[in-house]
């Protein structure tokens, strides 16, 4: 089995990206992505994305902390360490709210970060795209396709995408 | 002219200032939204080794408050709480605009958030940082308060009392610090990635490499990163609004006449606006000045902060009015006396009278578009506005506690050299590090400023297509 | 019976002359040289308002090291108090019965000691003068046992004596004087009633005839005396009983103040100040607000040269001497109406007049005493306590005059500081330089001591054995608590040592001289000796009283000597401080930084005057003046004082000292310097504005309730009707309130306090009391300036009417064990919570500082250690501590606790007896000479707090919070005169 390489192709503009995209669909080749310096619109349905599960995982995380934020209050003013303080000892008391809420967004909000890290298997400070010079313009003011072929196709597949319109036309190095 | 031209010209009289001026490109704007960061400035450095000088006063003012005790300030009986607890709420309210500025303009997708909502981050950080020193430091004994005020197991079998407004305080102030720090670090990823990229030096590319954790502006990332953004600025919203009442519930829990008061978790979150806003405008129109950025940051932006100043100006006078109102209504003795003779005609009624002026008097300016474009005039009325917001809770805590329940403890307060040291210190901090922040990172979301440029000339595009 | 507990027991005692201790100083003073480094690093400077502290301390670490070493082993045994177990166990506090002299007179104590160190000075409740009670300086007491800097030592000529070679010096002396009958030789002694001193003094007399003895002391009763012989013919005093008074007049006299009975007449007085037929009246007439004045129904004011008229006045309406002196239509008014309540409780009335008023006075006084038929019920009379040892303002002046005449060899001083106290003019400190051999005995190095030759460290009372008596003549054994902590002798060996007995021992002079007198077989003595250490008091010494007719004659011969009073012209009055008396405790932090009871003045005197003088004057409060009477003057701040009279000032005596200990030097102004002997008032002052500034501390600044319900008083007459009670229904009782009460009836015990406003004269002693049992720090006056005094009970003083001459009321208000407190809910840290018995605990431990429990009391009690008061405590400071009380740190807040440590003892001892906790009694409740103050458990239906929380006069402070405070206020009722109104 020969391994995997990834060419890119710079497209002038969100159309001429989507065209060739799409043509390259059509000719079977799936493992697509764009890098663009800002989100394209319409992108997830051109590459066919699923949802993002990262609402579900703020959900969860939001409902973690709620949760625990309530039991938390009751088990340790109420249970371990009963104490009177200022004769106020009702259960469930309205002075819980605030550290209930707080540590709801506090869970959900750390959960989203570090889930996104987790789902772009961030940090990943070197990646062969990086060996690429002009790639860098995709931070910059580029669009780029990037598709990953089969070694044997690497040279079709780049006049492919000159075909469809690429300005420049780069392979990626292989890992070393 | 010619009538359709005459017509075009019509059309932008009215239409309002641009978002961005001229047609710039990508290319452009990256140029010169970085050009901080790759041309270093003069001014900039000699700011810089003030506000570092500056930050001694801050130094020097902990370590002694810390080698000998709370009593270096001037707090006492009965002003138990004085420059510490002003500057935390102080401090605190400023880094909420931030926050609200970022979350609450993308929630409602005003557009013109994505020029100054950077700045605007990165002031909630450095502001918060500032004001959470606060609460620590002003402890008797900090070295048990850092952990004691977190429920961690102990021999003593003891915990945190969860009914105390100041428990409020630690999960509060460190909830809103970390997703403030989160959210403004995920708003900065892309940006720093373009950085990196755009950095021709070896050890900058390295440097913003790090920093940027990989990021390649791949649409598969930005799908979940769009998503997760948003949310994180959903729930960002109300934890705004949350922390800034749970600030207030420091004092409207309390039993003391001028604290013990219902209006205060909305008063203040509208305070906390608009001081917020009102630093904005003090940090960004210099600093749009000096890093030209006039392109990105136009009068527009600062006419609608002038704007959201107005109205919070007037939530905060109508919460004065509604305080005063009360007092009155309930004929409480101890209430009336404090907001009818103490505020006004006590001791320190010229710091009352000064809050009057600047966050009542001084925003009705703003009702004049005149005032809301001159950049002078904004500048002056947002410091004014600082210094107002300052007053007020000078008024809020020194002037409630002086004089309370028993004429036979009332006391007054002044301030020591050490209280001013760490007032002035906080202040040439947080300008060191909103200084470090403006040379070292994109001080404006370049990312969201492509995409909204994008979407102007689209719009413009599509518009010329359809009325050729 | 247990022998005397030590410190540290040496073997062999060490010549107090030894080298260590000059070594320790040097040490000393390098530890001090490092010290200052310290905190060098972030502060480049150390605050001012701290140098007087770390001043302190290197001295007080200086007497640690070098006095300890140089103790004397106690040889004799002392006797606990009669109630107390023998068994001896750590930590297992005794009682002993001594006492403490004030110019002559005993008050009977109790000092607890812990350890075999005296912590707690009570009043002995078997003693006629204190039954219980204790004044504030009887509790500063102990802090001057412990005092660093204390003098130490014998010194000649600053060479350092032993004991032995003391002696033998002294022996050589008295032989030198011996020769010539002691016609070179004088004493200088302070008033004291001492039997073994009176007999030491008769045999000096004996063997040196020629020697002159004076007795001198700044504040003397030479008035009344003298005003006794004027309507006797004899010097007798007047003892007087107010438990039987329903009418009082006091003249200028300030018999509430803590000098002589005060503490028994305190009591007598409270007892009648609740509402009923046995309620009193007290009318005053004064110059200055005294705490008489304070108490008074009705204050009249006028300058102390007004008050004989004044008398005269009421004299002439009733009858007693004739022709009544001209007087404002006002007083004329008042003195009709005094007179006629004076003569409607004939036989049931008093009549009293002040030390500072002059011999004619006091003698009509008498006049008026025996017409209004008060002789036996409320005075009776008796022979002098001090005999020949009452002080003679005369005395210096005489003393003077021989020194300066060269008759004068060797002078031996006991009395306290007479080159400080000396008349103005007479400069008594180049005088006694002159005299070969000066001998001053004093428990502090002074301005006298450095102008003697010979400088000897007195024991403290606390240290030595002895006797007294108090006003009514019993008389007390003076038993030592403590072996002295310093090199340091009592004037008993030292007079002992002129006789050749000085290596006898004090006790052996007292005991024989007991002996002697009780005529005992040495059996049956021994017996009787310990029954009197045990009690305290040695029964049948108390003068009779004696019969004596009035001679109103000469009374009103006297009378017409009296010099009109000068209508015009502003009239200087002097007065013994509250906090420091006559200056002799101005080496005492406590009693420095107590706040005035009138004016709350903290760490200072002032020139006190009227609003209308003020503004005639033209200056204004924190002004400095100047004072000047004559070619005499002195600087001094002015303060407005509510009800003083118009045209006069007062100024404290006891402030200003120049040399002394830290705490003492240069806090206010020396008012000597404008006294002439012996004199109180002067005419003729003038008052010149100055520019300066002065920056008072003033422990409470706000002198108007502001119309709140706080400090409650009604008149008999409101108090009759029910609009009065009805006004008190709002004030107690269940508060509404969203939280479901604790209930606290289940509970064994529920702690609970009641303050009788109507009982409270603000006399202070509380205040002093607790900062004794709770350990509680001084903070200097620029932190008491700053608002930040520690003091965990305060008694809140408010005026309320004319501000030229107010009612005044004082509130004791410590904290309130309220059952929600406001400040537990706030604490982040669990630091302040309720106790299951309804106490609202601080536990200081837990405490992190973050005062929003200080800011949420309404009633502003609690206290923060804002910097750490005693970062080094001197070893022999620590000696003070209460162990059952901890010492808290800075950064820490702290209150007051209802004495918790006394609950828990108490319940210690209840456990081990298996019984019911009994009485407890708070530090503040048991000093309280007005019983004012009341605590106890509110669940025994039978306990006096209970009945005292049910009273009808019961109302809470600042009830309408909800806070259910646990100490409950009792209204204070004026009873007016009717005629007056």
């Amino acid at each position: 089995m020969s391994a995997e390489r990834v060419v890119l192709g710079k497209y002038p503009s969100v159309d001429a990206l989507y065209g060739a995209a799409r043509a390259l669909q059509a000719s079977g080749h799936s493992a697509l992505d764009f890098y663009s310096p800002y989100p394209l619109p319409g992108s997830d349905e051109v590459l066919k994305l699923r949802r993002s599960p990262v609402p579900f995982v703020a959900g969860a995380a939001a409902l973690v902390g709620v949760v625990s934020g309530v039991l938390m209050q009751w088990w340790m003013n109420d249970v371990d360490y009963a104490i009177n303080v200022a004769n106020r000892s009702v259960v469930p008391s309205p002075t819980w709210m605030p550290v209930t809420f707080e540590l709801g967004v506090l869970l959900a909000g750390t959960s989203i970060f570090f889930g996104l890290m987790a789902l772009f298997r961030f940090p990943r400070p070197y990646d062969p795209l990086f060996e690429v010079e002009a790639f860098r313009s995709a931070t910059i003011d580029a669009l780029w396709l990037s598709v990953a072929v089969k070694a044997e196709q690497v040279s079709t597949v780049s006049d492919e995408l000159r075909r469809l319109g690429a300005a420049e036309v780069e392979l990626v190095p292989e890992e070393a | 002219m010619t009538p359709p031209a005459q017509a075009a010209a019509e059309r932008e009289a009215l239409a309002p200032m641009p978002l961005i001026a001229g047609h710039p490109t990508d290319a452009q704007l990256n140029t010169e939204l970085l050009a901080p960061i790759f041309s270093p400035n003069e001014t900039w450095k000699k700011l810089v080794g003030l506000a570092a000088m500056g930050s001694g006063m801050l130094v020097i003012g902990l370590t002694v408050t810390i080698a000998r005790g709370i009593g270096m300030w001037g707090n006492n009986q009965p002003v138990g709480w004085a420059y510490d607890i002003i500057n935390f709420v102080w401090w605190i309210g400023i880094g909420h605009a931030g926050t609200l500025i970022s979350a609450i303009l993308l929630l409602f997708q005003q557009k013109w958030r994505t020029s100054i909502n950077r700045f605007a981050e990165a002031m909630t950080i450095f502001a918060v940082m500032q004001a959470a020193m606060f609460p620590l430091v002003h402890t008797g004994r900090p070295w048990f308060a850092i952990y004691w005020l977190f429920p961690y197991p102990n021999t003593m079998g003891i915990w945190p009392n969860f009914k105390s407004p100041l428990i409020w305080d630690v999960f509060a102030v460190s909830t809103y610090f970390t997703i403030s720090l989160l959210f403004w670090y995920l708003g900065l990823i892309p940006d720093l990635a373009t950085l990196r990229d755009t950095a021709t030096k070896r050890t900058q590319r390295i440097a913003y490499g790090i920093f940027a954790l990989g990021w390649k502006g791949s649409s598969r990332h930005w799908q979940h990163y769009r998503i997760g953004y948003l949310i994180l600025a959903g729930i960002s919203t109300p934890l705004v609004l949350s922390v800034h009442s749970i600030v207030s519930f420091d004092f409207a829990v309390s039993q003391l006449p001028g604290w013990h008061t219902t209006i205060f978790p909305p008063y203040f979150v509208a305070g906390a606006v608009f001081g917020g806003f009102a630093m904005v405008l003090t940090l960004i129109i210099p600093a749009r000045k000096v890093f030209r950025f006039n392109n990105v940051i136009t009068d527009r932006h600062l006419e609608n902060m002038a704007k959201v100043m107005l109205v919070t100006s007037m939530i905060v006078s109508y919460g004065y009015l509604m305080e005063n109102f009360m007092a009155w209504y309930s004929a409480n003795p101890y209430e009336s006396y404090l907001f009818f003779v103490t505020r006004p005609f006590g001791h320190y009624a010229a710091i009352y009278w000064i809050m009057l002026f600047c966050n009542v008097i001084v925003p009705q300016t703003f009702w004049w578009k005149k005032a809301r474009t001159s950049v002078a005039w904004l500048w002056i009325a947002s410091i004014l506005v600082g210094i107002g917001m300052w007053a007020e809770r000078f008024v809020i805590i020194v002037i409630s506690l002086y004089r309370d329940f028993l004429p036979s403890s009332w006391g007054l307060y002044a301030p020591t050299w050490v209280d001013w040291f760490i007032f002035g210190g906080t202040i040439s901090f947080f300008s060191l590090l909103f200084l470090l922040f403006l040379r070292f990172v994109p001080s404006v979301a370049l990312a969201e400023v492509k995409e909204l440029n994008h979407e102007m000339q689209h719009e413009k595009a599509h518009a010329a297509g359809g009325h050729p | 019976m247990k022998s005397l507990p030590v410190i540290q027991d040496h073997a062999e005692p060490r010549p107090p002359g030894h080298r260590s201790l000059w070594q320790s100083v040097e040490e000393l003073e390098a530890r001090a040289a490092a010290g200052r480094g310290e905190f060098a690093a972030g502060a480049a400077e150390v605050p001012p308002e701290l140098s007087r502290r770390s001043f302190m301390q290197i001295l007080g670490a200086s007497a640690a090291l070098g006095g300890l070493t140089a103790c004397q082993p106690p040889r004799e045994k002392i006797v606990p108090f009669v109630h107390e177990p023998v068994e001896n166990r750590p930590g297992k506090r005794f009682h002993y019965a001594t006492a403490l002299s004030l110019d002559g007179y005993a008050t009977g104590l109790l000092v607890g000691s812990a350890d075999g160190r005296p912590v707690k000075v009570e009043g002995n409740p078997a003693h006629p003068t204190s039954q219980g009670a204790s004044s504030t300086w009887d509790q500063g007491a102990l802090l001057d046992l412990y005092d660093p800097e204390r003098a130490k030592g014998y010194w000649r000529a600053g060479n350092a004596l032993s004991w032995r070679g003391l002696l033998a010096e002294i022996q050589k002396l008295a032989r030198e004087h011996e020769a010539d009958g002691g016609a070179h030789l004088a004493f200088l002694l302070a008033p004291d009633a001492s039997p073994t001193q009176a007999e030491l003094r008769r045999g000096l007399q004996a063997r040196f005839p020629k020697a002159r003895i004076h007795v001198w002391a700044p504040v003397t009763e030479e008035n009344a005396t003298e005003g006794a012989r004027i309507a006797f013919g004899r010097p007798l005093e007047l003892r007087v009983s107010l438990d039987p008074a329903r009418a009082i007049l006091s003249l200028d006299s300030d018999f509430l103040s803590g000098q002589g009975e005060s503490l028994r007449l305190t009591r007598e007085f409270a007892r009648h100040r609740e509402p009923g037929a046995e309620m009193s009246r007290l009318y005053v007439a004064e110059p200055a607000m005294s705490l008489t004045g304070v108490n008074a129904d009705h204050r009249f004011r006028m300058k102390g040269a007004e008050v004989a008229p004044f008398a005269r006045a009421v004299a002439a309406q009733l009858g007693v001497v004739p022709g009544a002196p001209v007087l404002s239509p006002e007083l004329t008014r008042a003195a009709k109406a005094v007179a006629a309540d004076l003569a409607a409780h004939r036989g049931r009335s008093v009549v009293l007049a002040g030390l500072r008023q002059p011999p004619a006075v006091h003698a009509l006084v008498h006049a008026m005493n025996a017409a209004l038929g008060n002789v036996g019920v409320t005075v009776r009379h008796g022979r002098p306590v001090l005999g020949d040892a009452a002080p003679s303002s005369a005395a210096l002046p005489a003393l003077a005059r021989e020194i300066e005449g060269g008759k004068l060899d060797t002078l031996v001083i006991t009395a306290w500081n007479p080159v400080h106290a000396a008349p103005a003019g007479l400069d008594l400190g180049a005088l006694l330089a002159r005299i070969p051999n000066a001998l001053y005995l004093s428990l502090r190095e002074d301005e006298t001591s450095r102008r003697c030759s010979w400088r000897l460290a007195s024991s403290h009372p606390f240290e030595s054995w002895g006797d007294a008596r108090s006003r009514d003549g019993v008389a007390s054994l003076v038993q030592p608590l403590i072996a002295p902590l310093y090199e340091s002798t009592t004037a008993i060996d030292l007079l002992a040592a002129f006789l050749d007995a000085g290596d006898r021992g004090a006790l052996r002079h007292v005991k024989a001289h007991w002996a002697a007198r009780s005529a005992l077989d040495p059996a049956t003595f021994e017996a009787h000796w310990e029954g009197w250490l045990r009690q305290g008091v040695i029964p049948g010494t108390a003068e009779p009283a004696e019969a004596a007719p009035v001679d109103l004659a000469a009374v009103a011969s006297a009378l017409g000597r009296l010099p009109g009073a000068k209508g015009e012209g502003l009239e200087l009055a002097l007065a013994p401080s509250y906090g420091l008396f006559d200056g002799r405790f101005a080496g005492n932090a406590w009693l420095q930084e107590l706040p005035d009871p009138i004016t709350k003045v903290s760490w200072d005197n002032a020139a006190y005057l009227s609003e209308a003088t003020a503004k005639r004057l033209g200056v204004e409060g924190g002004q400095v003046v100047t004072l000047a009477l004559g070619s005499r003057s002195v600087q001094a701040p002015v303060m407005v004082m509510p009800g003083h009279a118009d045209d006069a000032v007062t100024l404290s005596i006891g402030y200003g000292r120049t040399d002394g200990s830290a705490v003492s030097k240069g806090v206010g102004v020396d008012a000597y310097r404008l006294r002439e002997a012996g004199a109180w008032f002067a005419p003729g002052l003038t008052v010149t504005a100055g520019k300066g500034k002065h920056k008072f501390a003033v422990a409470q600044g706000h002198f108007s309730m502001e119309g709140r319900p706080l400090a409650l008083d009604f008149s008999t007459k409101e108090w009759a009707t029910d609009a009065g009670r009805a006004e008190l229904e709002h004030l107690h009782g269940l508060p509404a309130t969203a939280q479901v009460p604790v209930d606290y009836s289940k509970q064994e015990y529920s702690w609970g306090m009641s303050v009788d406003l109507s009982r409270c004269t603000g006399c202070n002693a509380c205040v002093i009391a607790c900062q004794e049992e709770n350990n509680i720090a001084t903070v200097g006056k620029e932190q008491v300036a700053k608002g930040r005094i520690m003091h965990w009970i305060r008694t809140d003083r408010y005026f309320s009417g004319p501000v030229a001459n107010p009612q005044t009321i004082t509130q004791p208000v410590m904290c309130q064990h309220c059952e929600t407190a406001p400040c537990e809910y706030v604490c982040p840290v669990n630091a302040t919570v309720h106790s299951e018995e309804g106490l609202n605990e601080m536990v200081y431990n837990r405490c992190v500082g973050t005062r929003y429990c200080s800011n949420n009391c309404p009633y502003k009690v609690r206290r923060f250690n804002f910097l750490a008061w005693r970062p080094e405590v001197p070893d022999v400071e620590t000696l003070l501590f209460n162990p059952d009380v901890t010492v808290r740190s800075r950064g820490v807040m702290e209150k007051c606790t209802y004495c918790v440590q006394r609950i828990e003892g108490a319940r210690i001892d209840a456990r081990t007896g298996g019984k019911k906790i009994g009485q407890v009694q708070s530090a503040c409740q048991q000093a309280c000479p007005a019983q004012a103050i009341v605590f106890g458990n509110l669940n025994d239906p039978q306990s006096r707090v209970k009945k005292l929380h049910d009273d009808e006069r019961r109302y809470d402070l600042l009830h309408e919070l909800g806070t259910r405070p646990r100490t409950a206020y009792l209204v204070k009722i004026r009873n007016p005169n009717p005629d007056l109104a």
